[in-house]
C-alpha cells in the first residue's frame, strides 16, 4: 500500500515542473505586471516618470513609517496631474511583497498586490482586504485615517501593507509640495 | 560811414574765423590709409573675441558632458545603493526568526529560553521557493541535556497556477491556529495554549506533499498526504507519537484536509480533518489503530475604533482512535477546546497593549467514565513596545482531575520576531 502512496508522491513531483512550464505564460504569484498596473492607473495615457530623492526633510517621515534606517535613497513614481502611482516593496515575514498604490488628491484610490512571495497570507491580494484602503488618507501623525482589519495568520503581511500605503501617501504629499527637489526621467 | 566800416570789419572777422575752423576740421578727418588700418585692427579684435567665445563654448560643452557623466554616476551609485538598502533589492535568500524567554512561577519556578528559531528561505524564481525553520528548544541540547535541536520545516513550494500551489518536503500540518503561526508576538499568553499542545498536538510537522489554493476569494483549501504518528511505546499518547521525521517509520500514510473561510478581513473560520490508517505504524493488521482527528476553530480580530480592536479565538479538536488497546486506556477519544476573548489598544505606530482571558478544557483519556480532564483559566496582558517585540504576563488557575499536577502560577515572558 505504501508503495502506491510513494508512487503518487513522485508522480506529483514529476508533474509539478511540467505543470509549471505549461502555465508559464500566465502570471502566477505575479498577479499583475507592473507595467499593466501603471498603464491601467492612467487609463493608457502617458504619464511622467520621475524620481523622488529622499532628502533631509523627507527622511524622518520615511524612517518613522518604515521603522528602520535602511531604505532606498529615492523612489520612482509615475504622475499625471495630481494622480501618482508608486510601486513599492516591503517584506512580510521573510519575502518582499510588491504592491502598486495609486493616489489622487491625497487619498488612495487603489491598492493592488502585484507579487506575493510568502507561503501564507496571500489573501491580502483579494479586494475584500485591499478595498479597505480606498479613500484612506494620512493624518498628521503619519498614520492611516482609518483602521484596517488584518488577515488571521498573515499579521506580518498586513503590517507590510499598512507600511507601504502610509509610505506612498507620504511620498505623494511630499512630491506635490513645490519645494521638494525632484528629477524627471 | 562809421557803421558801414564797422559792419565790414565784423564780416571780415567772421569769415576769417570760419575759414580757420574749416581748415582745422579738414585736417582731423583720417585719411583712407588710416581708415583701412583701423578696419584691419577691428577685424583683428573681432577674431580675438571670436576665439574667446569659441573657447568658452568648448568649456560649456565639456561642462555639459561632465554633468551628464556625473548624472550617470549618481544614477549608477543610487541604483547600487537601492539594491543594498531597499527591500526591493532583497537578495533571493532571506533570513528571519523568533525567540522567547519564559519564567514560570509557582511550583515550576524556573526560567527557560524556550525557543530560538531561524527561518531561512530562498526564492529561485517567481514560482519556486524554499522555506526552512531551524529550532533550538530549551537553550541547550545534546546527550542528557534538556533541550533539542530540530528542523521544523524544510520544503519547496511551487506555484501551479495563480490560485494553486504545491509544497513538498518537511512541513507543518495544516491544523489549528498555532501550528503554522506561532511567533510570540502573534498570540496571547506566555506559553502556547494547552489544547493545541496536547490534543492536536502543536507544533506538529511531517514530511509530505501538500496542495493548497484558493477556490474563491474567501475560501481556501489545503490537502496534504504525509508521514504520520507512531504511538508505539507511548500508550496512544498523541503528543508523544510525533516522530519529527527522524528515521521515522512510514508504513502508514496520513491524510489531512483543511478548509478556511475568510468571512471578512479579520474573521476566519476553519476546519480540518485527518485520517491515519494506523497510528502505531504497525504492519500487523490485528494491531492496527486507525485514527481520525477533527478540528474546528475561529480566529477573529476586528477594529472597533481607531485604536481599539477586539479579538476572539475558539477551538475544538477531537481524536478518535479505533483500537481495543486504546479503548482500555480511555485514549480512544482525546479531545479539548478553548475560548479566548481579548482586547487590544494601539498606543502609537508601534506600541500596543492587549488583555486576554482564556478558558481551556482538555482530556487525553476522554474515552472512559473516569474524570481525567484538565481545566485551566488564564488571564493576562501583552505589551508590544514594537510590533515584533512582546512582553507577556499571565496568571493561570488550574483545575485538574489529577490535583497534584495543578500549579496555579504567574508566567512572565519576552518574545521577538524578525
Amino acid at each position: 500500500m505504501i508503495n502506491f502512496y510513494v508512487t503518487i508522491i513522485f508522480t506529483l513531483l514529476l508533474l509539478s515542473p511540467s505543470s509549471l512550464s505549461a502555465g508559464a505564460a500566465a502570471s502566477h504569484t505575479e498577479y499583475q505586471k507592473t507595467g499593466d498596473y501603471i498603464s491601467a492607473a492612467f487609463a493608457g495615457q502617458p504619464a511622467v516618470q520621475g524620481i523622488l530623492w529622499i532628502t533631509r526633510d523627507i527622511k524622518p517621515g520615511v524612517t518613522k513609517i518604515l521603522q528602520r534606517k535602511n531604505f532606498p535613497l529615492r523612489y520612482r513614481y509615475h504622475r499625471m496631474g495630481n494622480r501618482t502611482v508608486w510601486i513599492l516593496n516591503e517584506i512580510g515575514k521573510v519575502m518582499p511583497i510588491t504592491t502598486g498604490i495609486t493616489i489622487e488628491e491625497d487619498k488612495i484610490i487603489d491598492l493592488t498586490v502585484l507579487t506575493y512571495r510568502e507561503s501564507h497570507g496571500s489573501e491580502i491580494r483579494f479586494p475584500a482586504y485591499s478595498n479597505q484602503y480606498n479613500a484612506v488618507q494620512l493624518n498628521k501623525n503619519l498614520r492611516l485615517s482609518k483602521a484596517i482589519n488584518g488577515i488571521s495568520g498573515a499579521t506580518l503581511s498586513t503590517n507590510a501593507m499598512k507600511k507601504v500605503s502610509r509610505l506612498a501617501l507620504y511620498l505623494h504629499n511630499k512630491l506635490l509640495e513645490k519645494d521638494v527637489p525632484t528629477t524627471e526621467k | 560811414m562809421t557803421n558801414i566800416a564797422l559792419k565790414t570789419t565784423t564780416s571780415t572777422l567772421i569769415l576769417s574765423v570760419l575759414f580757420c575752423t574749416s581748415a582745422a576740421f579738414a585736417q582731423d578727418i583720417p585719411s583712407k590709409e588710416d581708415m583701412w588700418k583701423m578696419i584691419l585692427q577691428q577685424q583683428e579684435q573681432i577674431k580675438k573675441l571670436e576665439k574667446i567665445i569659441g573657447i568658452n563654448n568648448d568649456k560649456i560643452s565639456q561642462t555639459e558632458q561632465k554633468i551628464s557623466e556625473n548624472e550617470q554616476k549618481v544614477e549608477a551609485a543610487g541604483a547600487a545603493l537601492d539594491q543594498v538598502m531597499s527591500s526591493g533589492g532583497q537578495p533571493a535568500t532571506a533570513i528571519g526568526g523568533y525567540t522567547e524567554l519564559h519564567y514560570n512561577g509557582g511550583q515550576a519556578d524556573l526560567i527557560d529560553l524556550h525557543r530560538f528559531v531561524i527561518f531561512l528561505s530562498h526564492e529561485y524564481n517567481d514560482k519556486i521557493r524554499f522555506f526552512s525553520e531551524f529550532e533550538v528548544e530549551h537553550a541547550i541540547a545534546g546527550e542528557g541535556q534538556v533541550g533539542e535541536v530540530e528542523m521544523e520545516q524544510a520544503f519547496v513550494e511551487m506555484d501551479l497556477s495563480e490560485n494553486h500551489r504545491t509544497s513538498i518536503g518537511l512541513q507543518l500540518i495544516p491544523i489549528g491556529i498555532l501550528n503554522e503561526t506561532h511567533e510570540p508576538p502573534t498570540f496571547y499568553g506566555v506559553e502556547r495554549n494547552n489544547v493545541e499542545k496536547n490534543i492536536i498536538p502543536s507544533t506538529w510537522w511531517e514530511a509530505g506533499v501538500k496542495l493548497s489554493g484558493n477556490l474563491t476569494q474567501s475560501l481556501r483549501y489545503d490537502l496534504m498526504m504525509h508521514s504520520g504518528l507512531d504511538t508505539t511505546g507511548h500508550a496512544y499518547n498523541i503528543r508523544s507519537g510525533r516522530q519529527k521525521v527522524g528515521l521515522a517509520p512510514w508504513k502508514n500514510t496520513a491524510f489531512t484536509a483543511r478548509a478556511i473561510w475568510q468571512a471578512a478581513p479579520g474573521i476566519k473560520i476553519a476546519g480540518s480533518f485527518q485520517y491515519q490508517s494506523d497510528i502505531t505504524q504497525s504492519s500487523n493488521a490485528d494491531e492496527n489503530a486507525a485514527a481520525t482527528l477533527f478540528e474546528i476553530h475561529t480566529d477573529i480580530n476586528r477594529a472597533v475604533s481607531e485604536k481599539g480592536s477586539i479579538g476572539f479565538r475558539a477551538l475544538f479538536a477531537q481524536w478518535n482512535v479505533k483500537s481495543v488497546s486504546a479503548e482500555s486506556l480511555g485514549r480512544n477519544k482525546q479531545r479539548g477546546w478553548f475560548v479566548e476573548p481579548s482586547y487590544k489598544i494601539s498606543l502609537d505606530d508601534e506600541r500596543a497593549i492587549g488583555f486576554f482571558a482564556r478558558y481551556s478544557h482538555w482530556d487525553n483519556e476522554a474515552g472512559d467514565n473516569i474524570d481525567s480532564s484538565y481545566r485551566q483559566t488564564a488571564f493576562g496582558v501583552n505589551y508590544w513596545p514594537h510590533k515584533n517585540v512582546v512582553l507577556k504576563l499571565d496568571y493561570q488557575l488550574d483545575n485538574f482531575a489529577n490535583i497534584p499536577k495543578e500549579d496555579n502560577r504567574v508566567n512572565l515572558g519576552i518574545g521577538v520576531q524578525f
